[in-house]
């Protein structure tokens, strides 16, 4: 699958991404496909670990090699294979094609430069501007993404914003050079909750008005809901359940997705208690054989121990990786 | 800033204080003292002689009084006469720290000119050959004794090959190549040693940086790898390997006492060596107090300079 339509921006077929281990290998995405169309914004929801992050960094080709090594699958944007390109070429899609919005923006952000020297340095080695133009460009883009006073705060550093500043500040990075494809990997993780709202209207407000797509990649179904057109969610490093918000959020057909939707907390009282989902994921080195959810899903079966359950097509446009479907359609 | 310059400078006032008393005491508890030497020299130990000479040089006092009389003097610069060459203690310690200074400031430069691109490419090509020569040259550099490598460039660059004097000093103003001779294996013993440690130093934490997220955010905005590595993450690394050398700059420029006497090197810390062995009281104490001095100063310089390496430092 996974033929690239004109209209497709991002499309990954079949990616792995084994990291080897002193402990042994570890396979961290395991044939992970999904496709995001232009103006889309695509969540990809899962619990730390199961392989969301990895998967960015796979887009980004920031996978370190060695440890890190991606043995089958392609990453086509716009068309052509991410993983064919050299690292020249790769130098010039990042940045002005493809950015990228990370989890913690302290740690993200250098601690030694100013904002407007990591910012301009962007600037001017993307789009060859002056000191001077790339400096007034900065002033710009922390007042699109809301800075007050923007001229004040362009020679302070990092630490000397607040935690939601900081994360307009990374966002103003990474759209500095007008990419056209933007992940933000858990952008609102690491804020304070009633920051959170607001950094996530902000990102999906410029994705709208600058006409871009986006990766958002998060834990929180809650703000997969808020966000997104299309969802895909991962349990370790494979992708269970893919298919539009409204399809999954309405019919659910994972286990695991629908134990993800009963541990949302909900405001209008209709359930008294959450449901955690039993059991906490898999050790990744050691994975268990067959579906890698079977040890926790109530409804598990013989073949869920036996054989890894392919994505299949339940209804238009919505796929799910469970045995429980085979039993269905035989 | 300059409120917390001068509240740093008002602290050095009681650590000076305390170095003095100790540095005072500590001579003032060697064996013997001059009236000894003067005694021995002349061949006379009649007791009245020394009663006399006792009086004259103020030994007949009790030692707070003799304290605060050195003190009083040597804050004017006063560290009286070297009981060997008679000229005041002061002229003869100035005379040793341009060449003190030349050798640790250059020594040290070689050093940070060979670790740091050393250091950051045995990093950046972690687990190669590259890598396991800089660690093993550097682990040898901190396991052999200082002197037995100079010993060793000595007897191999001058009496082997014979390029280089094997010791002396020239004024680098006077003749710059005769100089630049005599300062090649001292200074090349000084930043083989102090290279071995801040080349292990910028690798470690040039390890630990390129693991940290900016240098992933500075490649996914389309930066060349260069420039993410010797600028973001280098500038990052070299804060502590910074800070190390100014603490071995400020031990160098207490001399070092070793080196100098092997490659008869005009410096503070031969100067103190030979007052020692001479037991030329004056010039050991006022030394001694110098080289505190020196350090302290030094320390004192660092940590203003870490402002300018580490914005997230306040001053407060």
């Amino acid at each position: 699958m996974a033929e690239t339509v004109p209209n497709t921006v991002l499309a990954l077929d079949d990616l792995t991404v084994r990291f080897h281990l002193r402990r042994g290998d570890l396979t961290a995405v395991d044939g992970v496909s999904f496709a995001i169309e232009r103006g889309q914004t695509f969540g990809l929801v899962g619990e730390s670990g199961s392989g969301k992050s990895v998967t960015a960094k796979a887009i980004m080709r920031l996978i370190p090699d060695p440890p890190g090594e991606i043995p089958r699958g392609r990453i086509l944007f716009e068309g052509s294979n991410i993983l064919d390109k050299s690292n020249a070429e790769m130098r010039g899609l990042r940045g002005r094609h493809i950015a990228m919005v990370f989890q913690e923006p302290m740690s993200a952000l250098n601690p030694v430069f100013t904002v407007c020297d990591q910012i301009s340095d962007a600037l001017r080695t993307n789009l060859g501007l002056s000191k001077a133009e790339a400096r007034e460009r900065v002033v710009e883009l922390l007042s699109l993404v809301g800075i007050p006073s923007p001229h004040k705060r362009l020679d302070s550093y990092v630490h000397e914003f607040s935690g939601g500043m900081r994360q307009r500040v990374m966002l103003a990075m990474a759209l500095s050079c007008n990419p056209g494809f933007l992940i933000a990997d858990e952008p609102t993780t690491a804020l304070d909750v009633t920051i959170q709202a607001t950094i996530l209207e902000l990102i999906t407000g410029m994705i709208e008005r600058l006409g871009m797509s986006l990766l958002f990649i998060t834990h929180n179904l809650g703000v997969v809901a808020h966000a997104c057109d299309r969802v895909g969610v991962m349990y370790a490093s494979h992708i269970v359940e893919l298919g539009d918000k409204k399809e999954i959020f309405a019919h659910p057909q994972h286990p695991y997705t629908v134990g993800l939707l009963h541990s949302i907390p909900r405001l209008d009282g209709q359930a008294k208690y959450l449901t955690p989902i039993s059991g906490s994921v898999c050790n990744m080195m050691e994975p268990p054989a067959g579906c890698k959810f079977h040890p926790r899903c109530a409804h598990a079966m013989d073949v869920c121990r036996r054989e890894i359950p392919k994505l299949k097509e339940i209804a238009p446009g919505h796929l799910a990786a469970c045995h429980l479907h085979d039993r269905g359609a035989a | 800033m300059l409120a917390y310059i001068i509240r740093r400078v008002a602290y050095l006032v009681p650590v000076l204080l305390v170095l003095s008393i100790v540095v005072f005491t500590f001579v003032e508890m060697l064996p013997g003292n001059i009236i000894d030497t003067l005694v021995g020299t002349e061949g006379n130990n009649d007791p009245e002689v020394r009663k006399i000479l006792e009086k004259e040089y103020g030994l007949d006092q009790p030692v707070y009084v003799r304290y605060a009389k050195w003190l009083t003097r040597a804050v004017q610069g006063d560290f009286g006469n070297s009981l060997v060459t008679r000229r005041p203690v002061a002229v003869e310690l100035m005379a040793g720290i341009p060449a003190t200074v030349y050798l640790a400031v250059v020594g040290i430069s070689l050093s940070m000119l060979i670790a740091v691109p050393l250091g950051t490419i045995a990093a950046v090509r972690r687990n190669t050959a590259i890598d396991y020569t800089a660690q093993v040259t550097s682990l040898i550099g901190i396991s052999i004794p200082e002197f037995w490598f100079a010993i060793l460039c000595v007897l191999f660059f001058s009496l082997y090959l014979g390029w280089l004097p094997s010791s002396g000093f020239a004024n680098p103003f006077v003749d710059p190549w005769a100089s630049l001779k005599f300062l090649i294996l001292p200074a090349a013993a000084v930043g083989f040693r102090q290279a071995a440690y801040t080349t292990r130093l910028t690798r470690s934490s040039m390890l630990d940086e390129m693991n940290k997220e900016y240098v992933d955010t500075a490649r996914s905005v389309g930066l060349s790898e260069g420039k993410v590595i010797f600028k973001y993450t280098l500038r990052n690394a070299m804060i502590p390997t910074i800070t190390i050398s100014g603490l071995q700059l400020a031990n160098l420029l207490g001399g070092t006492v070793v080196l100098e006497s092997i490659f008869a090197w005009p410096g503070i810390g031969r100067a103190i060596f030979e007052a020692i062995l001479q037991r030329d009281y004056p010039l050991v104490q006022a030394g001694v107090l110098v080289l505190g001095v020196i350090v302290v100063v030094m320390n004192l310089l660092i940590d203003l300079t870490y402002r300018l390496l580490n914005p997230r430092v306040k001053f407060a």
